[in-house]
């Protein structure tokens, strides 16, 4: 090996050794040790623990009706959130790629609740949507219609959950006006010289345009509902509160590792069977970019 | 010569001395952890410091403020373990037996403990934890509010009757909004609807089995829900809870919970009591009683020494402070007594202290053999929120809720 080299090698691990330490440690190590914990059960609150094989995949994927549910619910979730996040960050998107004046304004505004913490988010949602004396039901009152029970009824909690989730569009948003401000404007002026009508230039033009980072905004948007916590376990007082009802995979997996009896090896194995989940999902998802994506070329 | 040796001589006494008085001395003193609160420092920092610099034989390092099961979690687990009688079963093997030290232990006095509150952190023959505080089911009362209403305060003697009557009567409303609730309702736990099973003569289990579906376990549920849609004088889960007990716009709790003791005694305007519970549909007994205790953990390099801790912060002159300063009911009878023994009238709120101390006796344990929790959180109570919407009778409630937690039961033993 010439010195040249041995000096490339060096700075190679040197500049690299951090971050490869840090994924070794941060990402491999634990994603080797959840597979180990899967097969036993390991408590926390229990130094002592046994192999014990398939069960606790067997236990969740045959015997464990709350878990079903929380994946029901999840998914019910996930549909919801990701295709109307998704909507609603492509319609913002197109709204801010116009040139008016102070669109710089409005584009803050859009990212700003991206940045406000889900806590503050919750309780802002908890007091318009509160039963008896919330913002939204009284603005219902005033217009004659009856209001529900938002969070605090079981039938309709999920659906407040989506809507709080809503809040958060400012990222797909943002990636959706980078991609837009790519379109050529030519393309726009000839189709306007055509004739075609708004519709017309959004399906001719600026989706194939876009479908590219649309794929990915839905991976995203996907992968996102589907592993959402924070704003779930605050709405449903961290138990899917009322009746299960907003008890997504998250919410039940954390109290099953971190909640008395504090199964860690039990949620070991849901989080592995959750990777799983995430994994055909994606693959699902590239499967159908392949019908929408159009390549560059 | 002389005079070098002498100044030789002074030098190592000297060293000695300055020796002595170095951390490398006091690291000879074993050093145990516990975590705690940050609300109990201003009480406690005193009385560990005074023990600390009294005790050569363990010396308690509080974590003030710290998060307990994260630190076992991370292996890093206290020496000593805040546990409680739902807990020692999941923790029986991180939990050392303090039987053999109590045993050896000439100052502990542990007749000087409620039997009730020992027993229940006693877990296959073995003594995991010594109690220092519990809570146990009572009714709480606003006196402000029945004052207004001109409602005498309830007695040890009321019944389901009295209880009714007072609730509604102390219910108010302008228009179809409320205005004051006759008593507050618990959604989310059994804190509320498992006393009212037990005093109708139900259980949660009986014979290893969930039993919520007897005709006594189902009366019971049945006024869980009547209070809000027979009776009308309890929130439902969609009305305006008017701030809860400590809003001072409820009239009653039943049930209630020590630790909530703090933020009512937090609200300058809110004069309350306590009462025992009123007699239910068959019995007065059925209040539930539960406990925090201090354990020792099994991996502490200290155990001798941890013991050592344990017993002083479970010690009557420990516990004095504890009730004195932060009002955290007791688990001693000596410290209940001389609590007992200062005169009604100049108790701080709560005053009715020998329904506190009373329902030692009265209240009754929740099942420890179990995941309890677990099964009552997911399984048992998605079910007793759905009877309070009106999604399910409280029959389909306690015939769905047996079966399901039955069938959990047998998944996870």
């Amino acid at each position: 090996m010439s010195v040249r080299n041995r000096k490339d090698t060096r700075n190679f691990f040197l500049f690299s050794g951090i971050s490869i330490f840090g994924f070794l440690a941060f990402y491999v190590y634990p994603i080797f040790r959840t597979i180990f914990l899967s097969f036993t059960n390991t408590s926390i609150m229990d130094p002592l623990h046994d192999f014990v094989g398939w069960k606790n995949f067997k236990r969740a994927i045959l015997y464990d009706d709350v878990f079903h549910l929380a994946l029901k619910n999840t998914f019910k979730y996930a549909i919801f959130v990701a295709a109307l996040k998704l909507a609603l960050a492509l319609l913002a998107a197109m709204l801010l790629n116009n040139k008016i004046r102070g669109i710089g304004i409005f584009r803050a505004i859009f990212f700003l609740p991206f940045i406000i913490p889900t806590f503050a988010v919750s309780y802002v949602f908890r007091f318009f949507f509160h039963p008896a004396n919330g913002l939204v039901n009284q603005m219902l009152k005033k217009v004659g219609v009856e209001g529900i029970g938002w969070y605090a009824d079981s039938k309709t909690a999920m659906i407040t959950l989506v809507i709080s989730s809503l809040w958060g569009f400012g990222v797909p948003m943002l990636i959706f006006l980078a991609a837009l401000q790519q379109v050529p404007k030519e393309l726009y002026e000839v189709a306007n010289l055509d004739g075609a009508t708004r519709w017309q230039q959004f399906r001719v033009i600026t989706f194939p345009a876009i479908s590219a980072v649309f794929l990915f905004n839905v991976i995203l948007s996907t992968v996102d509902s589907l592993k959402s916590f924070d704003l779930a376990f605050l709405m449903g007082h961290g138990e899917g509160y009322p009746a299960n009802s907003t008890l997504l995979y998250s919410v039940y997996l954390f109290n099953q590792a971190f909640r008395n009896p504090w199964s860690l090896g039990y949620a070991s194995a849901l989080a592995l069977i959750f990777f799983v989940v995430l994994l055909v999902l994606t693959a699902i998802n590239f499967g159908l970019g392949r019908l929408y994506v159009k390549n560059e070329n | 010569m002389i005079k070098s040796k002498k100044w030789l001589a002074g030098s190592v006494a000297f060293a000695l001395i300055a020796l002595l008085q170095t951390p490398l001395a006091n690291a000879a003193i074993p050093h145990v952890s516990v975590v705690m609160p940050n609300q109990w420092k201003d009480a406690f920092e005193p009385k560990i410091k005074a023990f600390n610099g009294s005790h050569t034989n363990v010396n308690i390092d509080v974590i003030w403020g710290g998060a307990q099961d994260q630190l076992i979690a991370a292996n890093k687990s206290p020496d000593i373990i805040n546990t409680g009688d739902l807990f020692v079963a999941a923790q029986k093997n991180l939990l050392v037996d303090l039987t053999p030290y109590i045993a050896k232990d000439k100052t502990i006095n542990v007749k000087d403990f409620y039997p009730a509150l020992l027993n229940a952190v006693k877990f296959q023959g073995r003594q995991l934890a010594l109690p220092y505080r519990f809570n146990v089911g009572l009714l709480y009362y606003n006196k402000t509010l029945f004052d207004a209403g001109k409602v005498a305060y309830p007695t040890a003697k009321w019944t389901q009757k009295d209880f009714i009557a007072a609730g509604q009567k102390l219910t108010t409303k302008s228009g179809t909004t409320p205005t004051s609730w006759g008593v507050g309702s618990t959604f989310g736990w059994w804190g509320e609807w498992l006393i009212h099973v037990r005093q109708a003569g139900g259980e949660w289990l009986s014979d290893g089995a969930v039993a919520l579906d007897s005709p006594q376990a189902i009366a019971g549920l049945t006024f869980f829900r009547d209070k809000v849609t027979k009776y009308k004088m309890s929130p439902g889960a969609k009305d305006d809870a008017l701030g809860g007990f400590s809003g001072g716009k409820t009239a009653m709790e039943y049930g209630g919970h020590t630790g909530n003791w703090p933020s009512y005694n937090g609200v300058s305007t809110l004069k309350w009591d306590i009462q025992v519970l009123p007699k239910g549909l068959k019995s007065s007994k059925g209040a539930e009683l539960a406990l925090e205790a201090w354990g020792v953990s099994a991996k502490s390099a200290n155990i001798a020494a941890a013991y050592a801790a344990v017993a002083y912060i479970t010690s009557a002159d420990f516990l004095t402070t504890q009730w004195t300063a932060l009002r955290l009911p007791v688990t001693r009878i000596s410290v209940a007594k001389a609590a007992l023994a200062v005169p009604k009238a100049s108790r701080p709120s709560p005053q009715n202290l020998e329904a506190l101390f009373g329902g030692i006796t009265t209240g009754t344990t929740l099942p420890r053999t179990i995941p309890f929790i677990k099964v009552t959180q997911e399984v048992v109570q998605p079910l007793v929120d759905k009877m309070i919407e009106g999604t399910l009778t409280p029959t389909e409630t306690g015939n769905q809720a047996t079966a399901a937690a039955n069938k959990a039961l047998s998944i996870l033993q």
